[in-house]
């Protein structure tokens, strides 16, 4: 199990995850990060706020950014083709 | 040790009784300290114990067959837990935690059951807490439905603020997700809307309200009409 942390960020302003969570690995922080994702996005979508170009970093403990998801690219997953 | 004398009892429930009846009962009331995260009651186990808390904050968890997790109410110096034990029924129909640590006077779950039997006074506070829980409950269930989450963690954190004593409250985001049911990522970014606008401060474990009539307001009809309620069903008892 590794900490990762999930900080939001957006146009200069960040929320950050002092807390973190664990996950196995990777991927399950991946689909952790996507599912969170969702869930912000319903909820702006649900008050007619707009999705504002956001993004999660996921974060290790000494702070180093592993990757990064767009709230937009999210959005598009979500999309019909 | 039994109780304080009843000006120095801080349980809502216990200080609302005539004397005559709380002097009566203060001697069965044994003070507990109650540390975060102890667990009180789980469901379908047996009830032994009363608990009138007098300080700290206690919450009725609901878990679903499929694993999902959430808060259906919170009580502190305002109610007494289990509420099952006013049903006469003994086995507890959720699972209670301390969220926040405080303390408590307990009553042997026997001694309840016949204070409930033998005492007008005291059965009617306790099914007047009662309701005023279940009318708690119902108003949680319309905001999981309507509020947003910020509305819903200004509203939760209103309510832990009416029954902890100053302004911080001590709670991780962790145990946040579990009590609105989210992931903890809406919790990190409501917690940061709530701070953009001066109404906390938020620290690793530890938020503090600073503004709470603003959170009032932003958390408009989300927040109020059940602390009404509990006021008016705890008004001329006796």
């Amino acid at each position: 199990m590794s900490r990762y942390f999930f900080n939001i960020r957006r146009s200069g302003d960040t929320a950050l995850d002092d807390e973190g969570e664990d996950f196995g690995n990777l991927e399950d922080a991946r689909e952790h990060a996507v599912n969170s994702i969702r869930e912000l996005i319903a909820a702006q979508i649900k008050v007619g706020a707009i999705v504002a170009d956001e993004h999660m970093d996921i974060c290790d403990d000494a702070g180093n950014t592993l990757f990064s998801v767009s709230f937009h690219d999210v959005v598009k997953d979500h999309l019909a083709k | 040790m039994g109780a304080p004398g009843q000006f120095g009892m801080t349980n809502r429930l216990l200080a609302s009784l005539p004397l005559d009846d709380y002097e009566r009962v203060a001697p069965q009331l044994k003070y507990v300290e109650l540390p975060r995260g102890k667990v009180l009651f789980e469901l379908g186990e047996p009830i032994e114990k009363v608990y009138f808390l007098t300080s700290g904050v206690g919450s009725v968890i609901v878990t679903t067959s499929g694993g999902h997790r959430t808060e259906a109410g919170l009580f502190g110096w305002d109610g007494y837990v289990p509420t099952t034990a006013a049903t006469d029924v003994e086995l507890s129909s959720y699972d209670v935690n301390v969220q926040i640590s405080g303390d408590a006077y307990v009553l042997e779950y026997s001694v309840f059951r016949e204070w409930m039997e033998t005492n007008r006074n005291f059965a009617k506070i306790i099914t007047r807490s009662l309701e005023a829980f279940s009318i708690q409950v119902a108003y949680t269930a319309v905001s999981n439905a309507v509020h947003d989450i910020s509305e819903r963690l200004a509203r939760w954190l209103l309510m832990c603020h009416d029954r902890v004593p100053g302004h911080e409250i001590h709670i991780t985001h962790d145990f946040l997700a579990v009590m609105l049911g989210v992931r903890r990522p809406s919790v990190t970014t409501s917690l940061h809307v709530l701070e953009g606008n001066g109404f906390i401060k938020a620290e690793r474990g530890i938020v503090t309200i600073r503004n709470r009539a603003a959170l009032e307001e932003f958390a408009h009809d989300a927040y109020g009409r059940p602390e009404q309620e509990y006021r008016r069903l705890m008004r001329n008892l006796f």
